[in-house]
């Protein structure tokens, strides 16, 4: 192998930070520097006690020297200007340089990684910007009682969003960098367990990062509740006194679906769950839904189901435990199970719910 | 002893698991703003489109964040947790109430004042959760201990 010279490496050196300061102004061009002076914080995400850094803006930018990480990820906070000003930093060997915009974005450069994540929030910084400035118009639309007008306006905010999430999961599957894989993590509840197999793969020369660990950690609790696994049993305390059995349950597809009063993503799912059962529960269907409600909300769980008027089955975790054995760190998740006890399919919500309920039942 | 060291393998494991992938940072401190008187700062700092609710949403619907703190001889709370943050409000058609939120992040502001001249902490626990448009985290509590000067 050639070895550089040394005027080679500091000709390189020079055309790396010539490229990364055009970037910079790349950014202050497109989008007007904030002229922030003043410290911003680092959270470092590495496991232990909470670890940070800082580092100090003149006129809205910020020059990082990051040589004891190699490949973490961290959080970049400027909380003294704006608290939504968060994101993420690439802690790899380098200069890393940081500017702050007029609509109080964050932009980072200067390092392989952190010019990869610069690449993904040219597209998607500004949709997370138009979302919020399109929800603020809903608020103010609703509280003028101009509801279809804010509903429109809410239409184009889902529409904004898919790409936003489309664009992310895109990046996290398809680039194999430390880049991706923090959006891995960040995405960690969209992938199968299938899919965190392939990400596994791709990333495996990460292995010795944290990243990397914590996909690890979720394949791993997620292999207990895979596709043709036999789920975890319980038997629960039903709402109408007595108890339930998942193993009692001989459905030809079963749905346990765990969600808690407090819960709004879960709650919003109900009314989709009403209608499938509806249709489908003389042809086959039961809906188990598991309660994480603690027990001092046994009243706020009891009231939900009433409120969200709920047929199906519906079982209280109110010790913990299935929450434990099915691996639930966030809900609402859905585990879909055979008449064999079985899992045929899981985390399906709303319209990707009922294809599959109604494919599988047409058989 | 292999057992042992194995548990706290494991336990360092599902630690740092975990950890990585919390959407949500505390940090705590004390700042001195007169004679006697000081600002305690309970800061969260929430990653992108996750919301942390205020103490001042209703509570039928998300969790409101809340503080616990221990009784201390030597310091008198003075007045209640303020919020300094951008709040925002959103009618949830699902709780059929309007949630008081935050996001990017917060600071818990108590104000205390310490009656005698020593070096003392202020203790006690936190409750929040946080959810974004998909999913929900569980309530979580979590303990701080803040020295003060």
């Amino acid at each position: 192998m050639k070895r550089f010279t040394p005027a080679a490496v500091t000709l390189l050196l020079c055309i790396i930070a010539i490229q990364s300061f055009g970037q910079n102004e790349k950014v202050i061009k497109k989008y007007g520097v904030l002229p922030y002076n003043g410290m911003a914080r680092i959270l470092i995400k590495v496991p232990g006690p909470p670890t940070y850094d800082s580092v100090y803006f003149k006129n809205g930018v910020g020059i990082y020297q990051q040589d004891k990480y190699n490949g973490e990820i961290g959080w970049l906070y400027i909380t003294d200007v704006d608290r939504n000003m968060v994101h993420y930093l690439i802690l790899e060997k380098g200069t890393i340089t940081i500017t702050a915009t007029k609509d109080s974005l964050i932009f980072v450069t200067g390092t392989p990684n952190n010019d990869a994540l610069f690449t993904l929030d040219e597209e998607i910084e500004p949709l997370r910007m138009k979302m919020k400035t399109l929800g603020r118009e809903v608020m103010k639309l609703r509280a003028a009682g101009e509801n279809e007008k804010a509903d429109k306006i809410q239409d184009e905010i889902l529409a904004a969003s898919k790409i936003w999430w489309d664009r992310q999961t895109q990046f996290a599957t398809s680039n194999g960098n430390m880049a991706g894989l923090n959006y891995v993590n960040k995405l960690m509840s969209r992938f199968s367990t299938t899919d965190l197999k392939k990400i596994l793969d791709n990333y495996k020369s990460f292995a010795d990062r944290n990243a990397y660990r914590s996909v690890k950690n979720r394949y791993e609790a997620e292999l207990k509740t895979d596709v043709g696994i036999t789920p975890p049993a319980f038997t629960l305390a039903s709402d109408k006194g007595g108890m339930i059995s998942l193993t009692d349950i001989k459905k030809k597809l079963t749905i346990v679906d765990f969600w808690a009063s407090w819960c709004k993503p879960c709650r919003a799912e109900n009314p989709n769950l009403i209608a499938l059962y509806n249709r489908w529960k003389d042809k086959g269907l039961e809906i188990v839904s598991v309660s994480i409600d603690k027990v001092a909300d046994k009243q706020k769980w009891l009231d939900a189901i009433q409120e969200d008027k709920l047929t199906w089955l519906q079982a209280w975790d109110e010790k913990g435990t299935s929450n434990k054995d099915y691996g639930i760190t966030a809900i609402p998740r859905t585990f879909l199970v055979d008449e064999a006890g079985k899992i045929v399919a899981k985390d399906l919500r709303g319209a990707e719910l009922n294809k599959f309920v109604e494919t599988y039942l047409s058989k | 002893m292999k057992k042992i060291i194995g548990l706290l393998l494991f336990l360092f494991l599902l630690h740092s698991g975990m950890h990585a992938q919390s959407p949500v940072n505390w940090s705590f401190s004390a700042q001195k703003t007169g004679a006697g008187l000081y600002e305690i700062h309970l800061t969260a700092t929430v990653d992108e489109d996750w919301h942390l609710y205020s103490q001042t949403s209703p509570s039928g619907g998300a969790l409101p964040t809340s503080f616990t703190f221990s009784k201390n001889p030597l310091l008198i709370l003075q007045g209640n947790v303020k919020e300094k943050g951008k709040l925002i409000s959103k009618y949830e058609k699902v709780f059929g109430m309007e949630l008081k939120y935050f996001e990017g992040g917060v600071t818990f502001v108590q104000t205390v004042k310490l009656k005698a001249k020593a070096k003392t902490a202020l203790s006690g626990s936190l409750e929040y959760m946080v959810c974004n448009d998909e999913q929900c985290l569980p309530p979580k509590t979590m303990s701080f201990t803040i020295p003060i000067q």
